[in-house]
């Protein structure tokens, strides 16, 4: 057999050549898609991480009385751990909680704390309480507020859930922008890939009556629909890494030590290969829709 | 070899393009299909190729059911039949050897195969000095000859011909019904379809007349002048 990978590439480029720019139509239209989804996940993910790093998700800290010893807390955390609804209970340090922090401000902040004399610390110890059920928050609150040596508590539940119901909204709205475009996008692909047939229906029609395979008729005009899919999905990837790094520049600034932003580095493998699988799938079904027809009457 | 039994193909409910069609091609023969524009030649094509299915009845080649060939099966049942279309098929924009290589790559043949066999295939058709013409610079007749050589290329069994002399000269229409009757004696089965009777009756063939979608009479021309 003489199928060679090159006749099917050159196929494939003449295809592309004689579409009129209706490919380079598609990498756009698939891109935009691809960036709307990229964008969504992105922003799912720093909201995800902001309220980890808030400990709002199914958590309560208890701050602890300065004037407290150190057997006095291990007494009161084992109170807490005795509470209803209590998952567990780890003690936060007055020292580590300054770690913490001088860790989530990052080396560039480094200087803020200088001006404290050695040994200080305005920090107080503080009691992480993980609870199992938001149903009985309230309940949990309150006694741990009337726990003796406890100064005062701080519960983000209804903040967590606010966020969280809105997360939902804001997911749905996505979702659906998402398969709106989605659709377009393998439209537009199917309408390609039908232009390039047509265009070459002479041939497709010769190479039938000779005894072509199905595949070997296809395999051109698959290879456009990834192409197109690989070219979108990185070019997408491009654009979504140079968007995020100003926005998350820009962020940081006007909103330090409000809002934390995920290091574009930990979103990169995640969005390349997601973009990578959406793009390549979408521009092989396009082109398989395309295709199935002409090459199975 | 080629069986009909019973076929009739139907487009819509009432007008039948076929009507219980029974015939039998012998290999190696050479047959003329006969009958007016419209009495259902094309159609025997359609069905011959796989283009199109029988309504009912059975057409059977080489003891395969053609109803039963699938996308898979299809095409290798192709490659034992040689097309040669009424208007030619050749791409202009490719020359006279590479509208040749260009049937012989779609079925896997080797750049190998198609260098020895090219040459074959033109001097067959007398047309080995025209490799690297474009179908542009060719007569009708040269188009028509060019088709003929790509038809071969794949070494099949049975060539059908749909109006290969549709449009091209008397003379021209002569020497590739010769041709055609040349490549039957090597082996071939070649059948042809076509409306022009006079030319039909001056090669001493089996001839099929369809008229109306019907069977009306299946004779060998140099019989009967015996």
């Amino acid at each position: 057999m003489g199928y060679s990978p090159l006749y099917f590439l050159e196929q494939t480029f003449k295809n592309i050549v004689r579409g009129k720019g209706m490919d380079l139509v598609s990498v756009l239209v698939l891109m935009s898609c691809l960036l709307v989804s990229g964008s969504f996940y992105a922003v799912n993910e720093n909201i995800n991480y902001n309220l980890e790093s808030l400990g709002a998700l199914n958590k309560i800290l208890a701050y602890i009385d300065e004037e407290m010893t150190d057997e006095q807390i291990r007494q009161i955390k084992e109170e807490v751990e005795g509470l209803e609804n209590v998952k567990s209970v780890d003690l936060i340090s007055k020292e580590q909680a300054l770690e913490d922090e001088k860790n989530r401000l990052g080396e560039e902040y480094a200087d803020i704390f200088d001006w404290l004399e050695e040994g200080e610390n305005p920090y107080r110890a503080s009691l992480e309480v993980e609870y199992l059920s938001t149903d009985g928050v309230e309940e949990l609150e309150k006694a741990l507020g009337e726990i003796d040596g406890v100064e005062s508590v701080q519960s983000r539940a209804n903040t967590a859930q606010k966020v969280s119901e809105l997360k939902k909204a804001v997911s749905k709205v996505f979702l659906a922008m998402m398969a709106l475009l989605f659709l377009v996008s393998l439209f537009i692909i199917v309408t390609t890939v039908k232009l390039a047939l047509h265009q070459r229906s002479k041939e497709i029609s010769v190479m039938r009556y000779v005894g072509a395979s199905a595949l070997f008729i296809s395999i051109p005009f698959l290879l456009e629909g990834l192409l197109i899919g690989g070219l979108a999905a990185v070019i997408a990837f491009a654009v979504q890494h140079w968007i995020y790094g100003a926005v998350a520049a820009q962020v940081g600034k006007e909103f330090f030590g409000i809002i934390s932003i995920l290091p574009a580095d930990e979103l990169s493998n995640a969005l390349l290969i997601g973009f990578l699988v959406i793009g390549l799938a979408t521009g092989l079904v396009g082109s398989i829709f395309a295709v199935i027809k002409r090459i199975t009457d | 070899m080629i069986e009909f039994k019973n076929v009739t193909k139907m487009y819509d409910r009432h007008t039948p393009a076929l009507e219980n069609v029974s015939l039998k091609i012998e290999d190696g023969e050479f047959v003329f299909i006969v009958g007016e524009s419209g009495a259902g030649k094309t159609t025997l094509t359609k069905l011959l190729l796989r283009q199109t299915r029988a309504s009912k009845g059975d057409i059977v080649v080489d003891g395969k059911r053609l109803k039963r060939l699938g996308l898979f099966t299809l095409p290798r049942y192709r490659r034992k039949i040689g097309f040669v279309f009424q208007d030619f098929r050749l791409f202009d924009q490719m020359t006279v050897y590479e509208n040749i290589a260009f049937a012989m790559r779609a079925v896997g043949a080797g750049r190998k195969r198609i260098r020895r066999s090219i040459p074959l295939l033109l001097k067959i058709v007398d047309l080995e000095t025209k490799a690297e013409r474009f179908p542009s610079e060719l007569s009708g007749g040269e188009q028509q000859r060019v088709a003929l050589a790509r038809a071969l290329a794949n070494n099949p069994k049975y060539i059908i011909a749909d109006e290969p002399t549709g449009n091209i000269d008397e003379k021209h229409a002569r020497e590739l019904i010769a041709l055609l009757s040349k490549i039957s004696e090597m082996g071939k089965t070649v059948i042809v379809v076509t409306h022009e009777k006079a030319l039909v009756e001056d090669f001493g063939k089996r001839v099929i007349t369809i008229s109306r979608g019907h069977l009306v009479a299946d004779r060998h021309i140099s019989q009967e002048k015996e």
